[in-house]
Order: C-alpha cells, then sequence, then structure tokens
C-alpha cells in the first residue's frame, strides 16, 4: 500500500463499508428466534465441563501432573458450606419456609406434558393454561387428542422423538367462531412463539393447525390429514378451461394441513405435510425446507405474499402444487414443484404452479419444476416474473397468455408439447432462455408482439408456431435447425 | 453481572442463560445476517451458535471471555450455513436505505447494489473478518483471538476483502464518486 491515493480510496471504502453494515444490520429484538432457541436449549442436557464453577469448591488440577486432582478447600469455602448447612438445619427445623412457598423464579419455565402423569400435566390444554409468555411446553411422548388454543408467546416442542408424539384434532371440535365442523388440532391466535418436533393429524374436514395473526415459527412438524382425498368437496371444485383453474366460491376447509390466516406472518420449516397449505387475507409467511408432500398450497385471499424456498411440493390428488389466486402474490424460490394427479375418473397430472387471472407480483425463481401437465400456468397475471428455472419433461412448459412480466434465464426443455405459450395480447419479454427438445418450442396464439431477445431455441419439433395475426421473427436469438431435420438429432 | 450470569450458566442455570441469550441475540443474529445475506441461514446460524453454546458451556474457561467464545460459536456456524447452499444463493436485494448523506437516492441505490453484489463475491472467510471488523470494531488481534487464526491471515482478509469491494464499487463507470469525493 505504497499509492498514498489508493490508500485514500481504501479507507473511504472502510468508512463505506461501516456505514453499510451499520445501516443494513436487522435493528429488531428477533423475539421469535429467541423463544425458539430458549425451547430447544430447555430440552438440550449441558456437557459436563472440566470444573465445577463458584467459589466453593474448586478442582485444582496441576497443569504439568494431571494425574490426580486435588481438592483445596480456602477458609471462605470452608465459611460458606457450613453457613449452607446451618441453612438446611434451619430449612429442616420449619424456621425458614420451605421451597413450595419460595417465591417462583423470575424468568422462562419449562411445564411438562406427559400422558401418564410423570409430568406437570397430563393435557397440553392445561400447560398452556399454567404458561405464561416467555414460558416452554415440553410434551412427551403419547397421543394426545386435544384441539389447544395457543394465545400466548410461548414454546411448545415434543420432548422426543416426533413421531411418538401425536397430536390429533378431535372429530367433533369446531374453531371458534365458526358455524360448522371444523375440527383443529391447534390454534395459533396472535402469537410470536413457536411450535415444534410434534406430529400432529387433522380430521378430513378442518384444519390441523390454524394460524390467526402473530408471527410464531413452526419447525421439524410433521402433519397430515386423516381420511380419502376423493372425498373432499375440493376435488368436486376443480375444472380446467384454457389453462385457468376455477374453484367454487364456498371458502371451504376440507383436508387442510395449516391455515395461515387474518395477516399472520411468521416461518414454518424442516417440517412434512400433507393436506392443503392455506393462505388467507394479508399473510406473509415464510416456508422453507420443507416436504410438502401431497400438499396443495393454496394462496387464496388478496393481499397475501407468502414465500416458498428450497421446499420439495408434490401437490395433492386434487391436481396442483401452488395456486395463487386473484389478487395474491407469492415468492416461490428454489423449490422442486411436480403437480398431484387430477382426482379419478380423471387421473392426469395437474399444474404444478397455477397462477390466476388478476393474481399480482408472483416470482417464480430457481425452481425444477417436472412432469405435470403444464409446468407454469398464469394467464392475465400481472407483474410476472419467470426467472431462472428449470421447466423440464411437463406435457407443456409455461404458459403465460395475455400475461405481463419477464420470462428470462430459463431451460424450457423436453416437454412434450408446448415449451412456452403466449399470446391474446399480453406484453412478456422472454430473454436469455433456453428453449430446446420441446414438442413446439415457442407458441404464439392471437395479436402479440412479445420481446424475443438472446434466446437459443433448439432441437424443438417446431421452433416458433404463431397461431392468428401475430407477427414476429425470432431475429436475435440464437436459432438453431428444428428437430425434423437437425442432423444431431436421433435418427 | 455478565460474569455473574456466565458463571450461573455454566452451573446449568437455564434461566440465567436465557438472559445471556437474550442480552446477545440481536448482535449475534445481525452479524449472521450480515454475513450470510440471508435471513433464514442467519436464523439457523444464529439458533445452532446459542444451542451449541448451551451445550458446551461449561467447557468455557474464562467467564470473561464468554462473548469472544459466542462470536467464535457463531462463526463456525455461519461457516456452516454458507458451505450448505444447496441451490443457489438466493439474491434478494432487500436492503435498508442508507440515511447518512443522501442527497441522491438514485446514487444510494446504485452504491447499495454495487455493495451488495459486490460483498456477495467474497467468500465467507472475508465476509466474516469485514463484518467483525467494521461492524463490531474488533481490532485485528481481537478478530485473531476470536477466529483462533494468526494475525496476519486476518489482515490478509480484511485488506483483500476492502480491496475487492473497493473494485465492485469502481466495476460501474456510470456511478458517481464516493460521498467524500473520489479523489482525483
Amino acid at each position: 500500500m505504497n499509492d498514498p491515493v489508493d490508500a485514500i480510496r481504501l479507507a473511504q471504502t472502510s468508512r463505506v463499508l461501516t456505514d453499510w453494515f451499520e445501516n443494513d444490520a436487522p435493528r429488531q429484538e428477533p423475539i421469535a428466534l429467541l423463544n425458539a432457541t430458549l425451547a430447544r436449549t430447555a430440552a438440550v442436557r449441558p456437557r459436563s465441563g472440566w470444573r465445577v464453577p463458584g467459589p466453593w469448591l474448586r478442582m485444582a488440577i496441576p497443569l504439568r501432573s494431571a494425574t490426580v486432582p486435588r481438592l483445596v478447600l480456602s477458609a471462605a469455602m470452608l465459611a460458606m458450606l457450613l453457613s449452607g448447612l446451618v441453612a438446611a438445619g434451619l430449612l429442616l427445623g420449619g424456621v425458614l419456609p420451605s421451597p413450595s412457598v419460595l417465591p417462583k423464579p423470575i424468568g422462562p419455565r419449562a411445564i411438562v406434558v406427559a400422558p401418564d402423569g410423570s409430568g406437570d400435566t397430563r393435557t397440553i390444554t392445561e400447560a398452556v393454561a399454567m404458561a405464561a409468555d416467555g414460558d416452554h411446553v415440553l410434551i412427551r411422548p403419547g397421543t394426545y387428542r386435544e384441539a389447544v388454543i395457543v394465545d400466548k408467546d410461548i414454546s411448545i416442542r415434543g420432548d422426543g422423538p416426533r413421531k411418538d408424539i401425536i397430536v390429533e384434532a378431535p372429530p367433533d371440535s369446531v374453531l371458534p367462531g365458526a358455524t360448522r365442523r371444523t375440527s383443529y388440532a391447534f390454534l395459533l391466535q396472535a402469537i410470536d412463539g413457536s411450535l415444534a418436533n410434534v406430529t400432529v393429524v387433522g380430521q378430513q374436514v378442518g384444519t390441523a393447525i390454524v394460524v390467526k395473526g402473530g408471527t410464531p415459527t413452526l419447525e421439524q412438524l410433521d402433519v397430515n390429514v386423516l381420511g380419502d382425498w376423493s372425498k373432499s368437496p375440493r376435488g368436486q371444485a376443480l375444472g380446467i378451461d384454457r389453462a385457468s383453474v376455477f374453484l367454487d366460491d364456498e371458502k371451504n376447509t376440507a383436508h387442510r394441513a395449516i391455515a395461515f390466516d387474518r395477516g399472520s406472518g411468521g416461518v414454518l420449516r424442516d417440517s412434512t405435510l400433507e393436506g392443503f397449505l392455506w393462505f388467507g387475507a394479508e399473510t406473509t409467511p415464510i416456508v422453507q425446507d420443507s416436504h410438502l408432500l401431497d400438499t396443495c398450497i393454496e394462496i387464496a385471499e388478496a393481499g397475501a405474499h407468502p414465500v416458498f424456498r428450497r421446499n420439495e411440493i408434490h401437490g395433492c390428488p386434487h391436481g396442483w402444487g401452488v395456486l395463487v389466486a386473484q389478487g395474491a402474490a407469492a415468492t416461490i424460490d428454489g423449490n422442486d414443484i411436480v403437480a398431484g394427479d387430477k382426482p379419478a375418473p380423471d387421473p392426469r397430472p395437474g399444474i404444478a404452479v397455477i397462477v390466476q387471472t388478476g393474481a399480482l407480483d408472483v416470482t417464480i425463481t430457481g425452481n425444477t419444476i417436472h412432469d405435470s401437465d403444464f409446468g407454469v400456468s398464469a394467464p392475465y397475471a400481472k407483474q410476472l416474473v419467470v426467472d431462472d428455472n428449470v421447466v423440464t419433461a411437463n406435457n407443456n412448459g409455461l404458459s403465460v397468455i395475455g400475461a405481463t412480466g419477464s420470462v428470462t434465464e430459463n431451460r424450457i426443455r423436453e416437454n412434450r408439447g408446448v415449451g412456452l405459450l403466449m399470446g391474446s395480447g399480453g406484453d412478456m419479454e422472454v430473454v436469455d432462455n433456453v428453449i430446446e427438445s420441446n414438442g413446439t418450442g415457442i407458441l404464439i396464439d392471437g395479436i402479440t408482439y412479445p420481446t424475443l431477445r438472446g434466446n437459443t431455441i433448439c432441437r424443438n419439433e417446431r421452433n416458433l408456431t404463431r397461431v392468428g395475426a401475430a407477427e414476429l421473427t425470432l431475429t436475435g436469438n440464437d436459432v438453431c435447425p428444428e428437430r425434423s431435420v437437425d442432423p444431431f438429432s436421433a435418427p | 453481572m455478565q460474569r455473574d450470569l456466565v458463571e450461573r450458566a455454566m452451573a446449568r442455570d437455564h434461566e440465567a442463560f436465557s438472559e445471556l441469550a437474550r442480552l446477545s441475540i440481536r448482535r449475534l443474529y445481525a452479524v449472521s445476517r450480515l454475513i450470510l445475506r440471508d435471513e433464514a441461514r442467519a436464523q439457523d446460524a444464529t439458533q445452532e451458535a446459542l444451542v451449541a453454546a448451551w451445550r458446551d458451556i461449561a467447557t468455557l474457561r474464562d467467564p470473561d471471555r464468554f462473548e469472544a467464545w459466542l462470536h467464535r460459536l457463531l462463526v463456525r456456524e455461519c461457516y456452516r450455513e454458507a458451505h450448505r447452499e444447496r441451490r443457489r444463493t438466493i439474491v434478494e436485494g432487500r436492503v435498508r436505505p442508507i440515511t447518512v448523506t443522501a442527497p441522491d437516492p438514485g446514487y444510494q441505490n446504485a452504491l447499495r447494489d454495487q455493495l451488495e453484489r459486490g460483498f456477495r463475491r467474497l467468500d465467507v472467510e472475508q465476509r466474516t473478518a469485514l463484518v467483525l471488523h467494521h461492524y463490531l470494531g474488533y481490532s485485528f488481534p481481537e478478530i485473531a483471538d476470536a477466529l483462533h487464526i494468526p494475525i496476519g491471515t486476518v489482515k490478509s482478509r480484511v485488506f483483500r476483502g476492502t480491496v475487492a469491494m473497493r473494485a465492485a464499487m469502481d466495476a460501474d463507470a456510470s456511478l458517481p464518486g464516493l460521498p467524500e469525493g473520489r479523489p482525483a
């Protein structure tokens, strides 16, 4: 660093970095994280150390000869030991209050639930009633048939193997305020606590876990719903027309594993779900690192904007993986997504990601979307971003008819029908994608003038098909011969 | 006060440890968020560090060095998280506004983007050294002590990281000079 100009520039950089860190660092107390962490530590037994702390007894271990530990008792230690013995004697004599009437310790408590009576309570409901904000409820192995309402900032955690800690929704339970049978196992009401390491079982009609408001952390859960999917009313309400999906207007609650309702946020992670994962108005939770198997994700109401990261999403037998309804938004990032089969008598694969007409601000990035009827169907979506995905082995890849937004840097390949379907107006930027080995690379239907730039369009049976009045050339793109005349394709 | 809490926690007093966690979690989370640039990973790293601290606190030899020890555990978890990335780094671009000397919001936005991109390109060891130095205000010997690495390595990481960030800021010729004015 001999150049003074360089030195000044680096000093300036250091100041910029300091300011940037200071402004970029989160300022809020991470309360939910603290609660979740303390719940975990409450269940962890610390390892024993190499010494016992405190002044009253100390192991003095010579550095050079550690063969025989030596007990060293100082005068102070002896005094403290004697005073302890005196206090113990007074306690036995009834002069000091017994421990049962001593004031309760300040700070979070751990309340143990065990069905055999070995804990503080036998039911989770009783434990929640006893708990105060910040306390931890530890659930020992057993089967609990309870509808638990949690309205305190507490952590509830299974203390043992998750598969052995089962909380099942009573079939006859009714959510507060509901007018019909809506069984539930947990109702988390506007809390900032956590629920972890339990298996939750819901009934065919109802919701296993209901989150209403708050920002709870849900982690390491197994959630599934009893019953037969084909009998769920949702199955009768699904139809596909022009790549749109129409659902019944009734807000039914069948087969819900978890419902986030009323502006709730929070985190769901490291869990396994089976059943609907439902999002109501203004909900913004993060769902990550989970296995959502036989799960239909329904972002159902306006203003919802959940985030999905690094999940395995294998859709439910109602024919989709993720559905974003009118007025809702979503960020779908880094997931593996495949639609479930539609219900009998039409057991064809469904649509992996459905973005319904009127959905806003849906971002689909970094996913692998495969083995479905459509990979993404987003007719007339607004501000749609489809970036850096692999869309493969579907009947059709992306359908963005009438949508506005961008399709960039995706690999759309080996889809049997159309790789990318556009048309009916819309204003899409289609840039830097690889569209190859599909039946038809790009199909444009109607009067549409998308921006097509920097794409590699190769080895499709037909690279481009235009229907209607669209006039378009592929100038500015890398276009290979079509597969039927491609000398490099298989004979 | 803190020493008393640490000693009680070392004697397996979970209440005392809870208080220590409450006192330190915001700073821990901020450090991991700055290093990892990802909210979820930062939460995971922070939680794992605190769980490890509780599990191993009896092995702490000097209660006065609890904070440095905790930061070492946190950095270890950050390294683990950074190396565990499964598919890709998530670029969210969610950066709070810089409030200092910001006459031109366009400039500030561009600068933040440059910083974000440049910082993500650094390896996690360099990011850690810069965060400990510039955010926590650790000196080089303190960083060396916290990370159990030689001071020379610390200096090298901070220097190379700073140079790389300078280069990132200079990369876009359209970006105006620094707030204090770029030397002629």
